[in-house]
């Protein structure tokens, strides 16, 4: 079932009418994991896949109860190595090819939102660990990885807020105000990912289909159209999405986070990140970036700094690898973390120059912010030449166009 | 023997380098000039090394939330304190 659809309007009209209808709590649960269920159905392909996901709840449900029982700090690391080895052996990535024997991919296994599942029970783990999660049962922990509006592409909510829905159940009637803006959201993002994400991804095949030699204006707005019409697809298909499911959530009574905030007027490669896919980056922030940067800043005070940049390019490069199993992935988060490290360095090096008061007159300009914004935009778009397909393919493009300018 | 309010005052002036730092419980992250993302874990590694207190991963992110401030954050140490 696609997500922009008339199916997906009556299922959502169904779910929201029945949950509704139940009296108390108990059964609003029950109906909503069994809903979930559904919803997992026509998404999982066979057998193999049942039974990866089953184990995947199962076992990182197991290594929760284990490590709240046993409160044995190696538990940590050892289950959050074992999750994403599996991880990364039941997405593929590309270079276990040349790791382990063919017939290992003999059965083809697809676990829909595992992604997400990973990160969420990573947030668990380590916010149980640290007493700062709220009771986490196998129902609730289960719901909330298969949870149907967050369960294919996010957004990646943190269990505490989940917990607070999960508590409530709230078995008053929907409230009229509150219900309409949920149906105006989910109908906004399904005009987003049917009209304008379909225009643009139009736009964006017919200019991908031709790269041969032809006149060089010809070329440039060929190469221009299939530069910037990938990423208004992407925000379209995205943010539309995500504007149907937080709207979906939002007529059960679940509040979900945020994940836009025009992205593409940012002024830089860090505001760009904390405008785009905000749950993911606040995520990446929380639990890479934090805390791998407070563990080494504290052994090697003096080295603070580089650190930082050294660790703002990590961060973002494993964001690009955990978006997919191929090499172009692996580019498109090293292009973003070099952007993001080079901008955190820049931005050190105007305090240093400008002072306090400089620095205040430099971000209040509108010039200097416009060229930001352009010079953010373009630094994205080209980076998203590496999302979009796949790396040999851009590097053809990127080398079609490139011979005929220079 | 300094407040806990004196000594996170001290704290701050050390990690954004502004001997004229005083701090109110209105102020947010926005209102504190190089309050960053890095500046914030560096300010989070100074409070837990000068009152020896710990901060959850959960909770470093949540001192520095929009609508959150410095009387949020004096609370959370205040309480790690007792």
């Amino acid at each position: 079932m696609s997500v922009c659809s008339i199916e997906m309007l009556l299922f959502i009209a169904a779910v929201a009418i029945t949950f509704h209808l139940f009296p108390g709590r108990i059964q609003r649960r029950f109906f909503l994991s069994i809903t979930n269920v559904a919803f997992l159905v026509p998404l999982v392909p066979n057998p193999q896949s049942w039974a990866c996901l089953v184990l995947f709840i199962g076992g990182t449900y197991g290594i929760l109860s284990f490590s709240r029982t046993y409160r044995w700090w190696p538990l940590i690391p050892i289950g959050i190595c074992t999750t994403i080895a599996a991880f990364v052996i039941i997405k593929r990535y590309s270079f276990l090819e040349y790791a382990l024997p063919s017939s290992i991919w003999k059965h083809v296994v697809e676990v829909v939102g595992l992604s997400y599942m990973l990160f969420k029970f990573i947030h668990v783990l380590v916010d149980q660990w640290q007493g700062q999660l709220a009771p986490c049962s196998f129902m609730s922990y289960t719901t909330y990885q298969l949870a149907f509006f967050t369960l294919l592409a996010g957004p990646i909510q943190r269990y505490n807020d989940f917990h607070r829905f999960w508590e409530e159940m709230d078995p008053r009637p929907g409230d009229i105000r509150e219900t309409l803006l949920a149906w105006n959201r989910i109908l906004t993002g399904m005009v987003k990912m049917g009209l304008f994400a379909s225009l643009a991804s139009f736009a964006f095949e017919r200019a991908g289909l031709n790269f041969e030699p032809q006149p060089i204006a010809k070329l440039l707005s060929r190469f221009a159209i299939y530069l910037y019409s990938y990423p208004l697809f992407l925000y379209f298909n995205f943010s539309g999405y995500t504007d149907v499911v937080i709207g979906s959530a939002g007529l059960l009574g679940c509040v979900l986070p945020e994940n836009f905030n025009r992205p593409y007027v940012a002024r830089n490669v860090h505001d760009y990140w904390n405008r785009w896919h905000m749950s993911l980056t606040f995520w990446i922030r929380d639990y890479i970036f934090m805390a791998s940067y407070k563990a080494c800043a504290e052994l090697f005070s003096s080295w603070q700094k580089l650190i930082g940049y050294g660790l703002i390019f990590l961060s973002l490069a494993f964001a690009g690898v955990w978006h997919g199993a191929t090499a172009n992935f692996a580019v498109f988060g090293a292009i973003h973390g070099l952007g993001a490290g080079a901008n955190q360095a820049y931005a050190d090096a105007l305090k240093k120059m400008l002072g306090r008061s400089g620095i205040k007159r430099y971000q209040e300009s509108r010039w200097i912010r416009c060229v930001a914004v352009l010079l953010t935009f373009n630094f994205v778009c080209f980076s998203l030449l590496f999302f979009s397909t796949g790396l040999e393919r851009t590097l053809e493009i990127l080398n079609a166009v490139g011979s005929q300018l220079f | 023997m300094l407040n806990v309010r004196d000594r996170l005052q001290d704290i701050f002036r050390t990690v954004f380098v502004d001997p004229k730092l005083v701090l109110n419980d209105k102020m947010t992250a926005e209102d504190v000039d190089g309050w960053d993302s890095l500046a914030h874990i560096n300010l989070i590694i100074a409070v837990e090394r000068g009152l020896g207190i710990k901060f959850a991963t959960a909770e470093i992110s949540r001192t520095k939330e929009p609508g959150r401030n410095i009387g949020d954050f004096l609370q959370i140490v205040e309480n790690k304190l007792r």
